[in-house]
């Protein structure tokens, strides 16, 4: 299988390449080539930093993954590099990807809660498809203050105080994750065995 | 919700884990990989690598050690100690820190806070505060301690929180290694004051202590001592914990 992370340009995707290896039985291309990552099976867009900086530091993105979809490639968007599958964002200058429908917001700070929401908390699925269903209730490490307000093909969710944040999005070859899994100890391994059997079908 | 954090904090000196008291007696207690590994498996929620002498000594942090416990681990890592520059966090992310804590060169140069977070996010930028009493008050020290300065930790927290920061990392110096239980008031004037989480530092002696930090307001509890000398094993304070009503995950 060929695996390539989208690369942020700010170094710190050494611990998703470390979780690749160990849960995909791959090494990882890290790469800013769009013709790189248009030849995945599986591209995995990273989880940290700055929306509008990352969008613009991957320059052909959109394009590569509407060829790597077309040719039954499979997208991974952890945190940020969920938010940035959405239509935009409050957060920078707020253009995102469109591949998913919806808006990225700001955790309120009415609520009373603190931001940013950093810590763990159990996944609820929403929509129980296979095979995610297995992930249900386990705790998964989450560490962001902006969110996907969105209804567009949500499977799980998580809560803060009584916000209920979109937390698993799976809409055709496209999955995104609010939660960072390769920081979820075992429950980060767990993802990664329904995800590879999401990908075989 | 999330779970209140229970967080492992290896001090680093050169290469090996010490604790204190107070920031001094320095004494070894053993390799970071193998203790980073061990709390892991007994359900810490995040581990804290502190290289406490590098400021002190005016030295850059130890990465390759972090670098072996990225590898090992994977739950998150804050990183810290003696990161004067963006460059300095930026090794430290690259090593594999999730979050990096600024400290001493913050208080020198507070423009760091920004610098960071706007390449890293809030979330990854954390404001370490070492706070001792003084006359009626609390002062912000810095130097691993040895030098005082005229800040008040709230204040400097929440002009902190406007540069960028995305957590406080509260540690008083005062109850540092005693496991006497947290500065229960410290913790409650600096999370009143500022609207990020905090993380409760210096002091813990047991489940109780931890509990009250939590109802003083922190998001995370950070413990070394009580755990080093296997007093408790981390799924024993959650235990301990939950039954005292603290929301804790449970692996």
């Amino acid at each position: 299988m060929r695996i390539a992370i989208a690369d942020n340009g700010i170094g710190n995707l050494g611990n998703l390449a470390n979780y690749v290896e160990r849960n995909f039985g791959a090494k990882p291309l890290i790469t800013s080539n769009p013709m790189d990552m248009a030849a995945a099976d599986l591209l995995i867009l990273p989880g940290v930093g700055n929306f509008s900086a990352l969008i613009r530091r991957i320059e052909g993105l959109r394009e590569a993954i509407e060829r790597l979809t077309a040719r039954g490639g499979y997208v991974l968007g952890v945190c940020l590099g969920m938010q940035i599958l959405f239509e935009e964002s409050e957060e920078g200058s707020g253009k995102g990807l469109g591949v998913l429908q919806g808006r990225v917001v700001r955790i309120p700070s009415e609520t009373g809660l603190r931001i940013p929401r950093i810590g763990w908390a159990p996944l609820r699925i929403k929509n129980p498809l296979e095979p995610w269903t297995r992930l249900e209730g386990l705790d998964f490490y989450y560490a962001h203050s902006y969110y996907a307000k969105s209804t567009d093909s949500v499977v799980g969710v998580s809560y803060y105080g009584s916000l209920e944040i979109p937390s698993l999005v799976v809409k055709g070859n496209i999955v995104a994750t609010q939660f960072h899994p390769e920081r979820s100890g075992v429950s980060g391994r767990v993802f990664a065995g329904a995800l590879l059997s999401y990908m075989r079908g | 919700m999330v779970y209140i954090r229970v967080i492992l904090c290896l001090d680093m000196d050169r290469g090996v884990v010490v604790k204190g008291k107070s920031f001094r007696e320095l004494q070894r207690v053993g390799d970071p990989v193998e203790l980073a590994r061990r709390y892991e498996a007994e359900g810490a929620d995040e581990i804290a690598v502190l290289d406490i002498s590098a400021s002190p000594e005016d030295r850059e942090f130890s990465i390759d050690v972090l670098r072996r416990i990225a590898k090992e681990i994977s739950i998150p890592i804050l990183a810290g100690g003696g990161v004067r520059s963006l460059e300095d966090a930026e090794k430290l992310f690259r090593a594999g820190a999730d979050k990096v804590s600024v400290n001493t060169h913050a208080v020198r140069n507070p423009k760091l806070i920004t610098e960071i977070s706007r390449i890293y996010g809030s979330q990854s930028t954390v404001i370490a505060i070492d706070a001792k009493r003084s006359g009626d008050g609390y002062r912000v020290f810095i130097s691993g301690g040895r030098v005082e300065t005229p800040l008040d930790p709230a204040t400097w927290a929440s002009r902190a929180v406007e540069l960028g920061a995305g957590e406080v990392l509260l540690t008083s110096i005062d109850a540092d290694g005693n496991r006497s239980g947290y500065d229960l008031e410290l913790i409650s004037l600096v999370s009143r004051t500022v609207n990020i989480p905090i993380i409760a530092s210096g002091g813990a002696g047991s489940p109780e202590d931890m509990a009250r930090a939590v109802g003083a307001g922190a998001s995370a509890v950070l413990a070394a001592s009580i755990f080093h000398y296997e007093i408790y094993k981390v799924y024993e304070v959650k235990e301990i914990l939950s039954r005292l009503g603290v929301r804790v995950r449970i692996p």
